[in-house]
């Protein structure tokens, strides 16, 4: 955006065409009144007339990045109706979008609707639009979080830079996370003054962030390794990690059930050599593991377990594995094939 | 069906290159994108704990993933994969294989990977000394890092210094080191590997060592996990004695293998390290010539000695492998003067069975006596063994020198060394006449003197020379040298040298590149270590009349053992007595009143 001679240069957010905002408003390019007080809405004359009906008008809003809300809609109807002679109070002009389009987008589609990331930085008008806007929806949890007094604007900005940030920084006690919520709450008004382009409170604001961000180890030169990667940067920890999570990592049955490769493989033919050698019949490959089951007979035993608490006890042991119960064994090592080995 | 090629899917097949997105196989199972859930690891449980399932079962994969993609770096051979997974799936093992297996590394490499798959455990090195295991262990850790260097960040504190190694990892694991001996006594970790096993004997192992892995670990919540190898330990050694208590472990060990009660033992001769080139086939060549001993238990992983009708069990002599101080000379106080302590040399001349010449040993006696005047002690401090091919002449210079050098004296009164005990059948015979002859050290010039026999009437050059030889006859007494031999191994009273590795460090630092004094001590503590071997080697031979010892395998010598017997039984006919007559006086005494 540059200014030439009270010009200004503006590209239209519809159809992409470069165009001039004039004082003149025949020679202008855009509506100027409406440019300046819905700074959202850098769209020209000639896309304006275009939008007539309900499909155009929501296409134009989704390019505008702002949500089309079906209360809203119906709200801004009304209004409208109300405002019209009799003869339309059943039954709306068809042409009604294109004579009240300023005054829909400026009462109800105006910054508050704002949807997914897309931010305007604007002109001075955009302060005004916020202190305008009166605290609404605004629950409960939101104001215990963040404290009372604030703007509806400052509450969803505060909680959409806390879910971005709240991802990557490990909270590790009460105090962490009291540190960032200060520092939100400094950094989001430290945005919003320089948006508005107070330049001596954004330097306030910002000085104060900082200094939160520090207390509260924010910045990435303070930041360890671990903190970067979200806590668990190497195998050991993702080992302390799952084990708090589950208490016992069980064995993986599947893995007792059947060799997994060569090396398995080698394990149980040495078994069954030295058992050939003795003329001991071979074994299965669960049998090679078989003192795992003794194992835990003997926790059962020292703790005096009944078969119920036993099965509770294994349910609650391999609870993560509950999916996996059911083996499927492969026709390699199925029991015929063992047992003419052992004939053999 | 993963070993099929023809049924892999994409995943198996490419470990690089995995840059296309709409391959699912390739897709990670983790979902990352469930926005309600801050939490990646309690969102996706299920599979993580069935990863960690995984790869605590298959260290060799775990080791698989971190190995670097270029640089230097080591790809694990099939029998160390057994080896891996072994170890952290049984909770006895044993592994007897041969030198250049990569045993301790394969050891090392386990106890680190459980150390980050457990968290909060402790582990232990351990080997004969705490010297000892660090220094094994120090090397490897360096080449695990220097091939695997992600471990590098497992980990966050390695200190090593002369006699404690410490390895703390991410999780609040702990590795350290032991000594395989009584000190470690009272101090508890949850797993540990013993190196050089063979060495231990089962009343140290039952005493110290085994109830120091006792204690179960509790897992991050506080639980006892059942299946957990708590307690494991695992022997990583060459082969030592049948008539040991390690010999008697492994078979045991080998006998629960059979039934699957837990236990597996791992073993090979030097074909495994040949076969995947880890070894030259000239190392084995060359070590075949060398000891026979060493080979069969090194690279054969033969398990040495009689296993019926053995003369002792070898692990009583193992564990009298206490002396740490070599004696190369007499030993004196701060004024200069010599100690008064008792000497006794014991010389067996041989007929070497492998070598045509004759074979000499000299063994180097000291007794350590009570207040009251009673044998304590009896340390084999030295023996010397005489180049081949040396004559009777030289031969008895080299005694004579040895001598004076542990403070002999022809003024008897004053001499350390109180006889030289010389078998005196046949070949003995040569022996003993040279030192009745008087004689100079060529290479000094010193007069080194005549000696005289205290038991016979031979004649000798100089007459009234020093009754020092005393020329032993073994005919006859053949039952009663054994039955003295047992005795005072089994009372525990003979001492021995340890191994030169445990003692090097004790010895004075000389500045000097070669240090003679460093190899005669390395010769005394080898030479110790034949001794043992021969004693292993020996088995009870009875006959109608008499009892006697004969060799199991007919190449090795038993010289050291035979120069050793005759010595003891001389202090036991002639130097025990003297306490008798010392004792007798204040007891008659005290009687009077």
């Amino acid at each position: 955006m540059g200014s030439n001679n009270g010009q200004i240069a503006q590209k239209c957010l519809w159809c992409g065409k470069n165009g001039l905002i004039d004082n003149d408003s025949k020679k202008s390019d855009f509506d100027k009144n409406e440019f300046i007080k819905n700074s959202y809405n850098p769209i020209c004359k000639k896309c304006k007339d275009n939008i007539k009906d309900l499909d155009t008008f929501k296409n134009y809003l989704q390019d505008s990045c702002i949500k089309f809300d079906k209360l809203t809609w119906d709200k801004a109807t009304d209004d409208i109706k109300s405002r019209l002679s009799k003869q339309y109070k059943n039954e709306l002009p068809d042409n009604f979008i294109e004579l009240s389009f300023n005054k829909i987008m400026r009462k109800y589609f105006s910054l508050g609707n704002l949807s997914g990331d897309y931010q305007f930085i604007s002109l001075k008008k955009n302060k005004k639009n916020i202190n305008n806007k009166k605290l609404t929806e605004i629950s409960e949890e939101l104001i215990e979080k963040w404290g009372e007094g604030y703007k509806y604007e400052e509450y969803l900005l505060f909680e959409k830079k806390y879910n971005r940030l709240a991802r990557s920084y490990k909270e590790k006690t009460e105090m962490h996370s009291e540190m960032l919520l200060v520092y939100i709450r400094y950094r989001v008004k430290e945005e919003m003054a320089t948006a508005t382009g107070d330049v001596r409170e954004a330097k306030q604001w910002g000085e104060l962030a900082s200094k939160a961000a520090q207390d509260a180890k924010i910045n990435p030169s303070q930041m360890s390794k671990s903190d970067i990667s979200g806590g668990i940067d190497v195998v050991s920890q993702l080992f302390e990690a799952v084990e708090s999570e589950v208490g016992i990592i069980p064995l993986l049955p599947k893995l007792l059930e059947q060799p997994y490769d060569d090396a398995d493989m080698i394990i149980w033919s040495l078994v069954n050599y030295i058992r050939r050698l003795e003329e001991k019949p071979t074994v299965t490959y669960r049998d090679i593991y078989k003192f795992y089951d003794e194992m835990l007979n003997e926790h059962y035993k020292q703790n005096g377990y009944n078969d119920d608490q036993i099965k509770e006890y294994l349910r609650k042991r391999n609870n993560v594995f509950r999916d996996l119960e059911e083996i499927y064994i492969e026709p390699l090592y199925s029991k015929d094939v063992l047992e003419e080995d052992g004939d053999e | 069906m993963s070993s099929y090629p023809k049924y892999q899917d994409d995943n198996m097949k490419h470990d690089h290159d995995r840059y296309d997105v709409y391959n699912s196989a390739f897709e990670t199972p983790i979902d990352t994108q469930d926005p309600k859930k801050m939490s990646l690891l309690s969102n996706n449980i299920k599979k993580w704990t069935e990863f960690c399932a995984f790869l605590k079962w298959m260290p060799d994969i775990y080791f698989d993933m971190v190995t670097p993609k270029d640089g230097q770096r080591i790809f694990l051979d099939l029998y160390q994969r057994v080896m891996l997974r072994l170890l952290v799936r049984f909770p006895q093992n044993y592994f007897c294989n041969p030198r250049g297996s990569s045993k301790t590394m394969i050891g090392v490499m386990a106890q680190y990977f459980v150390a980050i798959t457990e968290p909060g455990i402790t582990l232990s090195i351990t080997a004969s000394t705490k010297e000892a295991a660090v220094k094994i262990w120090k090397e490897k850790h360096d080449e695990i890092i220097k091939f695997y260097p992600s471990l590098k960040d497992e980990i966050v504190s390695a200190q090593f210094a002369k006699d404690t190694g410490k390895v703390v990892f991410q999780n609040g694991s702990v590795i350290d080191n032991l000594a395989n001996a009584q000190n470690s006594k009272g101090l508890r970790r949850r797993r540990g590997n013993l190196e050089e096993s063979a060495l231990i004997d089962k009343d140290l192992y039952d005493d110290a060592i085994e109830p120091i892995f006792n204690i179960p670990r509790t897992t991050m919540t506080g639980e006892i996990n059942p299946t957990e190898l708590n307690g494991q330990i695992n022997r990583f050694s060459t082969s030592g004695y049948k008539n040991s208590d390690e010999y008697e472990k492994i078979r045991q060990m080998v006998r629960e293998m059979i039934e699957c009660e837990g236990s597996f033992v791992f073993g090979s001769d030097w074909f495994i390290p040949i076969h995947f080139k880890r070894q030259k086939k000239s190392v084995i060549d060359k070590a075949r010539k060398g000891n026979v001993v060493r080979f069969r238990q090194n690279y054969l992983l033969e398990w040495i000695g009689a296993s019926d009708g053995s003369l002792l069990n070898i692990s009583k002599l193992i564990k009298a492998r206490t002396l740490t101080k070599i004696e190369l000379e007499c030993q004196k106080d701060k004024k200069g003067n010599l100690e008064l302590s008792e000497i006794v040399f014991g010389v067996d001349v041989a007929r070497s069975a492998s070598q045509s010449n004759n074979k000499t040993a000299i063994v180097v006696l000291k007794i350590i006596r009570n207040l009251k005047g009673s044998i304590r002690q009896i340390q084999l401090i030295n023996i010397v063994v005489p180049p081949n091919g040396l004559n009777f002449k030289e031969q008895s210079i080299i005694i004579k020198k040895l001598f004076y050098k542990y403070g002999g004296n022809s003024d008897l009164a004053k001499s350390r060394v109180k006889a030289v005990v010389i078998d005196g059948n046949v070949i003995g015979r040569g022996l003993i006449d040279r030192l009745l002859e008087d004689v100079t050290d060529p290479d000094t010039n010193e007069e080194l003197g005549c000696w005289d026999t205290i038991n016979t009437d031979q004649k000798t050059e100089v007459e009234d020379s020093p009754k020092i030889v005393y020329d032993f006859t073994a005919q006859g007494l053949n039952g009663d040298i054994i039955t003295q031999f047992l005795n005072y191994v089994e009372s525990g009273k003979l001492k021995l040298l340890k191994s030169f590795e445990d003692v090097k460090d004790s010895l004075p630092k000389n500045n000097n590149i070669i240090d003679e004094n460093e190899i005669l001590a390395e010769a005394a503590c080898l030479n110790t270590q034949l001794f043992i071997d021969e004693v292993a080697n020996l088995r009870l031979k009875k006959t109608t009349n008499s009892i006697t010892v004969e060799c199991v395998v007919k190449k090795i010598d038993k010289d050291r053992y035979s120069a050793t017997a005759y010595a003891l039984f001389y202090i036991f006919l002639f130097m025990e007595k003297e306490e008798l007559e010392n004792i007798e006086e204040p007891y008659m005494l005290s009687a009077g009143f």
